[in-house]
């Protein structure tokens, strides 16, 4: 499914990225440096006691506020998007909502989403806002992944690093074509991606490529079809697959390589958060100009998500440790 | 052949080459290997189920 934006767009006004403190490096982790040839990960963050995955997210979420001038009351929606809720009933979201002092008329929204979770967050986040333009979201994603991998296993344990992020969204009227969504899934993937009740991540790394090389590359030639894009953004899965996809989409779209980043070896793949996570890496501080951003998610489901949009040039965007 | 060669780590392989260290690494390898080199993708389990070189180019022109 493809919907191109109407006039009102939406507008990144902040981002916000938390990792743990301390990086768990391929020596420490059985398996991890035999597996670094696939995965590309030669260290990553893991939430310790001192601070969790809810922790992380407030201060993602706070920072963002305080930054931005935003008075929590005036955050009409929160998203919060994970695969590990660090509570059953109600949703985790709903301590969010507390702790942050967000007003009572602003509408809760968890979703259960992976690796595509930030795009289809984002996707979501415009659907929600529709027309509305006095209306302000706060996109919250994270995984603790290495929470819910079995410590024997030597094809997820040394590949996911946990993370968070914030993104503070509201509409602004731009040229229809400078925005782009595409969503799309298929749950006949859902078998080879999954976390069961046990809440133990098992995973098919060749069914994963395979479904990534059907559809990535399409969805890349299908934000890709309007010139000028600065960045394309893909979701740090794990080094092969990005290398991959980096020669396809530099063949089919006439990028440069340089213009597709990678950071999978300083975090893992941190899931929902990993595309966020580029952000902060790539574009804190100052900046000379917008930039013109193609975000590519894709994971378990089989869910894939891509966004063309910018990235304006006052945005906030901060990486932080906690 | 010389793709595989190198996903085998061998000097040079031949049709009844037999797949001795196919691994779950050599057979992700080889799955980008065949959709750069045929556009097609192929699934790990058909690529896992193969013995020889000329298995890996059967499917490779199959699928």
């Amino acid at each position: 499914m493809s919907c191109a934006a109407t006039a009102n767009s939406l507008r990144l006004r902040g981002v916000t990225t938390v990792v743990p403190k301390g990086e768990v490096l391929n020596a420490q982790i059985d398996g991890a440096l035999e597996a670094s040839k696939v995965t590309g990960v030669v260290a990553r963050r893991w939430v310790r006691s001192v601070y969790d995955q809810k922790d992380m997210e407030l201060f993602a979420a706070q920072k963002l506020l305080i930054e931005l001038g935003w008075e929590p009351s005036s955050v009409t929606t929160l998203i919060h998007v994970t695969q590990t809720p660090y509570v059953d009933v109600p949703a985790g979201a709903y301590e969010l909502h507390d702790k942050l002092e967000l007003p009572r008329n602003c509408a809760v929204v968890p979703v259960n989403w992976s690796c595509s979770g930030y795009v289809m967050g984002l996707w979501l986040a415009g659907q929600l806002m529709g027309v509305n333009s006095s209306a302000r979201t706060l996109l919250v994603v994270g995984d603790s992944t290495s929470t819910i991998c079995d410590p024997a296993d030597r094809a997820t344990r040394p590949l996911f690093g946990d993370a968070v992020s914030a993104t503070a969204l509201d509409l602004w009227r731009v040229p229809v074509h400078t925005q782009k969504f595409t969503v799309g899934s298929d749950g006949r993937g859902a078998e080879h991606l999954r976390a069961d009740l046990s809440h133990t991540l098992s995973m098919n790394g060749a069914e994963v490529l395979q479904f990534v090389l059907r559809n990535v590359p399409h969805m890349a030639r299908e934000l890709l079809d309007r010139p000028g894009a600065d960045y394309v953004l893909l979701h740090q899965a794990n080094k092969m697959m990005i290398d991959a996809l980096r020669r396809k989409i530099v063949a089919d779209c006439g990028l440069r390589t340089e213009q597709i980043p990678c950071n999978i070896e300083k975090f893992g793949n941190c899931s929902s958060a990993s595309i966020p996570l580029l952000v902060t890496s790539l574009f804190s501080g100052a900046r000379p100009r917008a930039l013109d951003l193609a975000l590519l998610g894709f994971g378990a489901g089989w869910a894939w998500a891509g966004a063309r949009l910018t990235l304006p040039q006052d945005c906030y965007v901060e990486g932080f440790e906690l | 052949m010389i793709k595989l060669a190198e996903i085998l780590e061998l000097p040079s392989v031949e049709e009844t080459t037999l797949l001795t260290n196919w691994d779950s690494l050599t057979v992700l390898s080889a799955m980008i290997a065949i959709d750069e080199a045929n556009g097609c993708q192929v699934s790990g389990q058909s690529l896992s189920d193969c013995s020889t070189v000329l298995d890996v180019l059967r499917l490779a022109g199959a699928e």
